[in-house]
């Protein structure tokens, strides 16, 4: 047998722990989400970590090296791509929710009637509430629109516009959801058709816009260190595209579930 | 991600690595492993089955080995399967040096691995028995699988269900990585008309995986409410047949996110061993995006005997039909591509030619059994069975095996023995058609699937059935046998052993030094011409 040739070049390696510790943490996740108790609060902390911390202070580096990988065609960068496919996916869920929502309606309509009238009650303060989510929109918009002109405190104010906002809805979501609890609207045990398909869908959405707010006040510290200007600000273009997205969903919800048009 | 300084400790090169190769290699290991675990599932299934009443087995541990077989056959076997190949081979056959986002590439492969052991925690949960391991099959149906209804266990299922969960996330990871990779990444001259088949196979289940995963997360996510928070979304007041919706709104597609990658591997092998240029290369391209499309069309034909609105049942008939349309175009180009040409008798070959016809059979049959009158008849019973294994095993797994022998020699820098690969297709083929095509026999003659014990009258069919899967378990020895022993002495290769000169995926290779044991090439070079 012959010997292969010596010669096999070391090709530099780029190795990173925080994939392997991010799994990790996601099984661990969700083993504390199955057994709950101090096992729950384990879970979050060995997710939460690593992705929150360690994973972005990797990114961090790599942004303050300027990192760029080769070959890849002018255009907008692959941060801005891997974002829109993401939130391709975040369709697809909503979309399975909502199909959720319309096969319960068409099997309980009673339900949903008597849970409609509970809505009503609240309409006007949730219509308060969309009018605020759609203008967190346009200051985000407005910091998106300063950062590309190299505005920074445009950006700073349009971010902080677009924090505050983002937070005022979710207090007042709350609000609803504690009133509603009082009427006997509830998720899980005592729920019926209605009430979990209602909590399920909002409550995901919620979801959706706590985590806008963790990715916009990250954003918001950067900003106040003036990382961002005219050239480099894929993370203010790639959050605007989910928070835009989240807004989104939130007005079908607002005319599906809450004013009942579809 | 640490630069300029090389690491020599092995075991952080590969737990740490960021390298599409090495992914790909993990994937490949990892997906074998659970391919031959879930193949002696498959065994211990058959032995059980091979006689009426108890053979080795009891009920219980009956439904936790055909829940583990198919689960893991298809979420930890064929899926990642494919996410081997596709990381190994994308880059390269596009000219990048690797994929778009590297560490979520290493997070998809690890959390893919999270999501197997999540999967069967089960199993370990009660070491005493392990009657706590999930028992309601892969697809998990409510209500065996809600809590109360079946005779199925607190933890198992539950653990089951995330895992379904996390897997579909890290297949999300994955999809998205490959999609912009081959969007952002072709290196000059690589376009949409001129790319490997393979690509357009990745591209596009990528593609499938990003709009249909989620709806299995959902499916999973509201069961697991129900199990765990009182909700009732499938049970009581809820609806099961909603759970069915949305889990084939997801897992119709992922028959083709299981089919369409094989079937590039063989657009791929096909020319390069007949020694013919692919016939009707954009008839192949358009008909993967076809039945991509169509995939999401077709998923109530699982559900003809649910109850639903004829009209509904009449329109996804018509449309699981057409379907075979551009099935039956890439069957036409891949004939075709081998008409006249000169056809190398080898292993990547034999599997090829495998593929092609057992996939013919198994795609007859969908097309037999979409007729919902003839659905009525042979739902959930054998012939649902030998269908799911003519396409999976016949197809598919022929299909990775095919790319498999042919790449063999680009992973590992040495050539598979020849006499063995023969050995592991002849048996195979043989063992497969001896048990699955009885099994036709038997799902006519009204045998249901996932049953532990069965009438008399049965008792023959599925004592073939029983040896023939063992026939075809023997022939994967020497496929072991053959990848092992070639890994530390196989014949060095010096570059393409297949003598294509226009094979993008060998520039830039060099044989690898295996005393050293670094399983990483070269970066190819970002400049190559057209595959083909």
């Amino acid at each position: 047998m012959s010997e292969p040739p010596r010669d096999v070049p070391v090709v530099e390696e780029h190795l990173s722990s925080t994939p392997i510790m991010v799994a990790a943490g996601a099984l661990l996740l969700y083993i504390g989400m199955e057994l709950r108790g101090p096992m729950t609060y384990v879970g979050l902390a060995a997710f939460i970590i690593p992705l929150g911390f360690l994973w972005i202070r990797e990114d961090m580096k790599m942004w303050n090296d300027k990192f760029e990988m080769p070959g890849v065609a002018p255009g907008h960068p692959l941060g801005w791509w891997g974002m829109t496919f993401f939130l391709a996916t975040e369709v697809m869920f909503f979309a399975s929710m909502f199909a959720a929502f319309f096969v319960a309606r068409a099997e309980h309509p009673g339900i949903f009637e008597l849970g409609h009238e509970h809505l009503s009650e609240a309409l006007p303060l949730v219509t308060i509430n969309t009018i605020i989510l759609v203008t967190s929109g346009f200051f985000y918009h407005y910091a998106l629109h300063s950062v590309r002109k190299n505005n920074r405190t445009g950006l700073t104010i349009g971010l902080l516009g677009t924090l505050l906002l983002g937070a005022t809805f979710l207090t007042i979501q709350a609000r609803e959801y504690a009133s509603l609890i009082n009427e006997g609207v509830v998720f899980g045990d005592g729920g019926d058709a209605f009430s979990n398909v209602f909590y399920g869908l909002t409550g995901a959405h919620g979801f959706h816009v706590f985590l806008g707010l963790v990715f916009i006040f990250i954003l918001f510290v950067r900003a106040a260190k003036g990382q961002f200007n005219a050239e480099r600000h894929l993370a203010v273009d790639a959050i605007g595209l989910y928070w835009h997205f989240v807004d989104l969903v939130w007005i079908g919800l607002y005319f599906v579930v809450y004013v009942g048009v579809i | 991600m640490s630069h300029g300084h090389v690491e020599t400790n092995p075991v952080k090169r590969w737990l740490f690595t960021t390298d599409h190769k090495k992914i790909g290699l993990l994937y490949l290991w990892t997906s074998f492993i659970f391919f031959f675990a879930a193949g002696i599932a498959a065994l211990l299934v058959r032995t059980e089955l091979a006689t009426t009443g108890k053979t080795i087995v009891d009920e219980t541990t009956y439904y936790m080995l055909y829940s583990f077989h198919g689960a893991t056959m298809l979420f930890l076997w064929i899926i990642p399967v494919a996410a081997g190949f596709a990381n190994y081979f994308l880059p390269l056959l596009l000219g990048a040096p690797d994929v778009a986002f590297p560490r979520l590439n290493a997070l998809s492969y690890w959390t893919f691995l999270g999501a197997a052991i999540l999967m069967y925690m089960g199993f370990f949960w009660g070491l005493s028995d392990l009657s706590d391991a999930a028992q309601a099959g892969w697809t998990s149906y409510p209500p065996i699988s809600s809590l109360g209804h079946g005779q199925v266990s607190l933890h198992g299922v539950d653990f089951f269900i995330m895992g379904i969960h996390l897997i579909g996330v890290s297949s999300m990871i994955g999809a998205i990585n490959f999609v912009v990779t081959t969007l952002r990444m072709r290196a000059p001259g690589i376009t949409f008309h001129n790319m490997s088949l393979f690509v357009w196979a990745t591209f596009t289940t990528s593609i499938l995986v990003i709009f249909a995963t989620p709806f299995i997360g959902t499916a999973q996510m509201l069961n697991f409410m129900d199990r765990n928070f009182a909700t009732e979304f499938f049970i009581n007041s809820g609806d099961p047949v909603l759970y069915q919706h949305i889990f084939w709104f997801y897992s119709h597609p992922a028959v083709y996110v299981m089919i369409l990658p094989p079937m590039g591997l063989i657009s791929e092998v096909l020319p390069r061993m007949v020694r013919r240029p692919i016939f009707g290369y954009k008839a192949i391209a358009y008909s993967t995006v076809a039945i991509a499309f169509l995939g999401f069309t077709v998923w109530a034909h699982h559900m003809f005997t649910t109850g639903i609105d004829y009209r509904a049942r009449l329109a996804f008939m018509i449309m699981t039909m057409v379907i075979g349309v551009p099935t039956g175009v890439k069957f036409f180009n891949w004939i075709l591509t081998m008409w006249g040409g000169h056809l190398r008798w080898e292993a990547p070959l034999l599997f090829a030619v495998g593929f092609i016809s057992m996939f013919l059979i198994g795609g007859i049959d969908g097309v037999f059994m979409a007729l919902i009158p003839v659905d009525y008849h042979l739902h959930d019973t054998y012939w649902a069975v030998s269908h799911i294994h003519y396409v999976l095993f016949g197809g598919a797994v022929m299909g990775v095996f095919a790319g498999f022998y042919y790449w063999f020699p680009r992973m590992s820098g040495r050539m598979y023995g020849k006499k063995l690969g023969a050995w592991h297709f002849w048996l195979t083929m043989i063992g497969l058609n001896m048990v699955f095509m009885t099994m036709h026999f038997l799902g006519t003659a009204g045998m249901p699937r996932r049953i532990y014990d069965y009438r008399e009258i049965y008792q023959t069919l599925n004592l073939v059935a029983t040896i023939g899967a063992f026939l075809l378990g023997i022939g994967q020895l020497p496929f072991i046998w053959n990848v092992l022993s070639s890994l530390r002495s196989g014949t060095p290769v010096k570059g393409d052993p297949w003598n294509i000169r226009q094979a993008i995926e060998w520039n830039g290779f060099k044989p690898i030094n295996t005393r050293d044991g670094q399983g990483v090439h070269a970066t190819p070079p970002t400049t190559g011409g057209g595959s083909d």
